[in-house]
């Protein structure tokens, strides 16, 4: 457990001219270093900023340490069972879902430890155990272990994981030698017999550590991943900060080029006027013609709000709000149903008639990551 | 499919026929003759062809044999063994001062590999019979199989007379043995007549060696070497007993107890001394110790071992008494050296008793072994009662160590159990001040203000509002207001700090006859407090360097 006042608070994730900028609700950029604000999904509770790789630090303040008195030296072909207890710091009482535990000895395979439990409130230390399996070789070895953590909030969630290491020391298994009793021919009959103690043979006691080990938590974003806790698959994601840019659309019916900024980080997409044009919604959506006349009619076939996209866990998501539910891909998807967009992929809105009005998704990637995601509109009604 | 290996029935054959059963199974089979055998392959008798090493089978070989086959022809295949072999002979000849000589002859022959065809010679050729079943009898005509002891029987002659005979002939009995010219010389002759007579039949001879048998000259010299060792022995014993006799002599001294004149007596011949003895007139005296002597010796002995009984056992006492290990060496010590002066003693009386032989050599030895049983007896209790103190102080000292961890282990646990209740009090009393903080804290906090700054405001937002959403937005105007309160007072020490720099520089300027540039403050204007975003018209904070709703930059 942290021993500084200090260090329960969260860490900073942002400069604090973003946090003050921050306070104006309706603020999307910091007045004052003019960078965009992310806010984190539970903003409306923890009031937090996330950091340049989407992580809140207010919600997210998982916390590892192995308790005092776990064996830390272990003899070759010993295993090892080490205690542990996985806390929650967040200082706003944001539970915290612990979805994962793994370990793994060097650079062997990961094996998953059984975890019985899920939830950690705020200021919650749950224990878990991490077991080391026989080991073969002596020295120092490295034990790494590997949290899957879940900030929820609502219908949405953000995965993390989070790794640690620890050090594992390995004797070598000796066998004891006997003592040797030497009696010389010599002085045997005149009472100077020659007496070897077996007491001089010094046993090494168990290492154990005597306080918790506090362990050193790492992001780990190959293993989130890997792990597909987060990202379209292991070498593509989707940074919550990807600019979107909007082609096909009026000026008025989509939001500004740049990462999504509303407060809940949602873009609601549907029949409703705009924001900038003092709607609910953010993206528009309305049939047009080839000459580009509303289709009154066919655009009524649209809900309000339609759909909602928004970036969670690396991945660019969509939501189906509208009753009559819509096509991606050519496949229908009725309300409530979330899917997760890819490189390609064709939006359409309107079920009974697909080609009226069709979104294409295409994403603009730099090693992996994608910079820029664009959705194009097309709209031919009949 | 794999090939049975063709080999010789038995380890004796030099070379075989196939047997005809097996061969008739050719053309199922595959055969294969391995490197060191020679395979003879017969039509109608005739030897067509010589293999080493060769498999049968339906193809190749097989194609030749299935066309002879066809007819008539009789086909025979004979193995041969073409590995060097050994096989000895006794030889017998007669030297040149006529002694029999006679050896075991070894021979290392083998058959011609280039040329093994010529193994027939030695074979009486190839029949068709089979052996007589009456008689079970080889025909005369042929045989059909050549054994090692053939091979001999076939030059065994030619060696005996035409080498043996010729070579040791010349040599006498005795120079034979031994002699590795005449070895070598009966080597090559036996390889020159193996030449003419087997080198047509096929027969190699490798090597030669003779174990020569005694032979008569040898026994003669050997059997009197024998007597002088026993008469030379006997000799010696001799001398060993003159030697006894002449010290008993030496040594033995005799009384006489006379009753004649001394003078009568030393004039006296040996027969009158006889004469004398048998009268009664002279007698002999045992000239050695009398009984009572004896008794004397003995019972000193007895005192002497008494003595050291006694003095062992008071020392094993003070021994026992003693409890450290010093004392036991001191003690040691002195167990030594009156053990040394019992012995020196001892040593000196057994050294009289011997001279006045007074005890034998058997009870001498008797005692000194009876008195080492008692030393070693008295020392190995001893050694006991050492290693039984030397453990009890280790098994002390074990003790004293363990109640020493326990005490450790005891402490350390309370230590442990202390700490670990310290860590769960102050880990619980973080949780608790964590847990309590409030989403307006961490607002304020975040904001940059202190945590007593964010509990003032908070309570102050509690106080101005009546429900936690609005006491949050309260917190918001709150925060904003402080943090620019903050920027204000730090723009204002700024302000002081450039006002009395130019103060400075106005003072400088007037020392110079100069004004300073203090009337362009004066005529400066209050800057508006809000401005209009160009980009998308939000009212921004004059002091706004980016458009919180398009973050269009508002300055350069």
């Amino acid at each position: 457990m942290p021993k500084s006042s200090s260090s329960i608070l969260p860490a900073h994730s942002q400069r604090e001219c973003c946090y003050t900028s921050a306070l104006d609700e309706a603020a999307t950029f910091c007045a004052e270093c003019g960078k965009p604000l992310l806010r984190c999904i539970a903003a409306e509770e923890c009031g937090g900023l996330l950091n340049d790789s989407g992580l809140c630090t207010v919600c997210v303040a998982p916390h590892l340490e192995v308790d005092a008195g776990a064996l830390t030296a272990v003899k070759v072909g010993g295993a090892v069972s080490l205690p542990v207890s996985i806390a929650n710091l967040s200082p706003v009482g944001r539970p915290l879902f612990i979805t994962g535990l793994w370990s793994r000895e060097g650079t062997g395979d990961w094996r998953e430890e059984d975890l019985g439990w899920e939830r950690l409130s705020t200021g919650e230390s749950r224990p878990a155990s991490i077991s080391v399996n026989k080991i073969t070789k002596p020295g120092a070895h490295g034990v790494k272990i590997l949290v899957a953590v879940a900030s929820r909030w609502r219908w949405r969630q953000e995965c993390y994981a989070f790794t640690a290491d620890l050090k594992l020391t390995v004797s070598e298994d000796r066998t004891e030698a006997a003592p040797i009793v030497n009696i010389g021919g010599q002085s045997a009959g005149h009472g100077n017999t020659v007496y070897i103690s077996g007491k001089t043979e010094n046993r090494e006691a168990q290492i154990l550590t005597e306080e918790a080990l506090q362990l050193r938590m790492v992001r780990a974003e190959k293993d989130e991943r890997r792990l597909g806790l987060r990202g379209m698959d292991a070498d593509t994601w989707v940074p919550r900060n990807t600019e979107f840019t909007w082609a096909g659309f009026a000026l008025e019916h989509a939001p500004r080029r740049g990462p999504i900024l509303t407060p809940d980080g949602v873009l609601g997409a549907g029949r409703s006027r705009a924001r900038a044009e003092d709607g609910l919604g953010d993206v528009r959506l309305l049939v047009t013609d080839s000459t580009g006349t509303v289709d009154s009619e066919a655009s009524r076939l649209l809900s309000r709000r339609h759909f909602e996209l928004y970036v969670e866990c690396d991945r660019l998501t969509l939501r189906v709000t509208g009753q009559a539910g819509l096509r991606i891909n050519g496949e229908a998807y009725g309300e409530g149903k979330t899917i997760i967009l890819d490189d390609g992929d064709i939006i359409s809105p309107v079920v009974s008639a697909p080609e009226s009005l069709s979104l294409k998704v295409s994403f603009k990637s730099d090693y992996g990551r994608v910079g820029s995601v664009c959705l194009t509109r097309s709209s031919h009604s009949r | 499919m794999a090939s049975s290996p063709l080999v010789l029935t038995d380890p004796n054959l030099l070379a075989e026929f196939v047997r005809e059963s097996e061969f008739k199974a050719f053309f199922e089979k595959r055969f294969a003759t391995p490197p060191d055998l020679a395979a003879l392959l017969f039509r109608n008798g005739e030897l067509i062809d010589t293999f080493k090493g060769a498999h049968f089978s339906v193809g190749g070989l097989a194609t030749t044999l299935k066309g002879v086959v066809g007819g008539s022809t009789h086909i025979a295949i004979m193995l041969a063994d073409l590995k060097p072999f050994q096989v000895q002979l006794p030889v017998k000849a007669l030297s040149r001062d006529n002694v029999e000589i006679a050896g075991l002859a070894t021979l290392e022959l083998q058959l011609n590999p280039e040329k093994p065809s010529n193994i027939l010679g030695l074979m009486g050729g190839v029949t068709r019979k089979q052996i007589d079943k009456s008689t079970g009898d080889m025909p005369v005509t042929g045989r059909k199989a050549l054994s090692r002891i053939d091979v001999l029987d076939r030059i065994a002659p030619h060696f005996s007379d035409r080498v043996m005979e010729a070579i040791v002939g010349r040599m006498d009995a005795a120079d034979i043995r031994g002699e590795t010219g005449l070895q070598d010389k009966i080597q090559s002759d036996m390889m020159r007549e193996a030449e003419r007579v087997c080198g047509d039949i096929g027969v190699l001879v490798k090597a030669v060696s003779v174990q020569w048998a005694m032979n008569a000259v040898e026994r003669e010299a050997f059997e009197k070497a024998q007597i002088e060792r026993q008469q030379e022995a006997m000799d010696y014993q001799l001398q060993l007993l003159k030697r006894e006799v002449e010290r008993q002599s030496d040594a033995t001294e005799v009384k006489l107890n006379a009753s004649v004149d001394m003078a009568k007596i030393q004039s006296a011949s040996e027969d009158e001394l006889a004469h004398m003895v048998l009268q009664s007139e002279i007698s002999f005296i045992d000239a050695r110790e009398a009984a009572t002597r004896r008794q004397e010796m003995e019972a000193l002995a007895h005192e002497i071992e008494v003595l050291r009984t006694e003095r062992a056992a008071k020392m094993e006492n003070d021994i026992a008494e003693a409890s450290h290990v010093t004392d036991l060496t001191n003690e040691a010590g002195r167990l030594r050296v009156s053990e040394r002066s019992i012995e020196m003693l001892d040593a000196q009386h057994v050294a009289e008793m011997r001279k006045l032989g007074v005890m034998t050599d058997i009870e001498l030895r008797d005692r000194s072994e009876r008195m080492e049983m008692e030393l070693a007896r008295i020392a190995q209790e001893q050694s006991a009662n050492n290693l039984r103190s030397l453990m009890e102080i280790e098994g002390t000292a074990a003790d004293r160590d363990t109640d020493r961890d326990i005490r450790r282990e005891k402490s350390a646990t309370e230590n442990e159990l202390a700490k670990m209740r310290a860590d769960m009090e102050s880990r619980t009393a973080q949780l608790t001040a964590g847990s309590k903080m409030t989403p307006e804290q961490i607002l304020a906090i975040n904001a940059g203000l202190s945590a007593d700054v964010a509990e003032v405001l908070k309570e102050q937002a509690r106080a101005k509002t009546s429900n936690s959403e609005d006491s949050m937005q309260m917190m918001k105007e709150l925060i904003k207001g402080a943090t620019e309160e903050r920027e204000a007072s730090r723009r204002h020490e700024l302000d002081i700090l450039k006002a009395g720099m130019t103060g400075a520089t106005g003072v400088a300027h007037g020392a110079g006859g100069r004004t300073g540039n203090g009337s362009a403050m004066d005529g400066a204007e209050t800057p508006p407090d809000k401005v209009e975003c160009p980009e998308c018209g939000r009212v921004l904070p004059a002091k706004a360097k980016f458009c919180t709703g398009c973050g269009h930059k508002m300055r350069t």
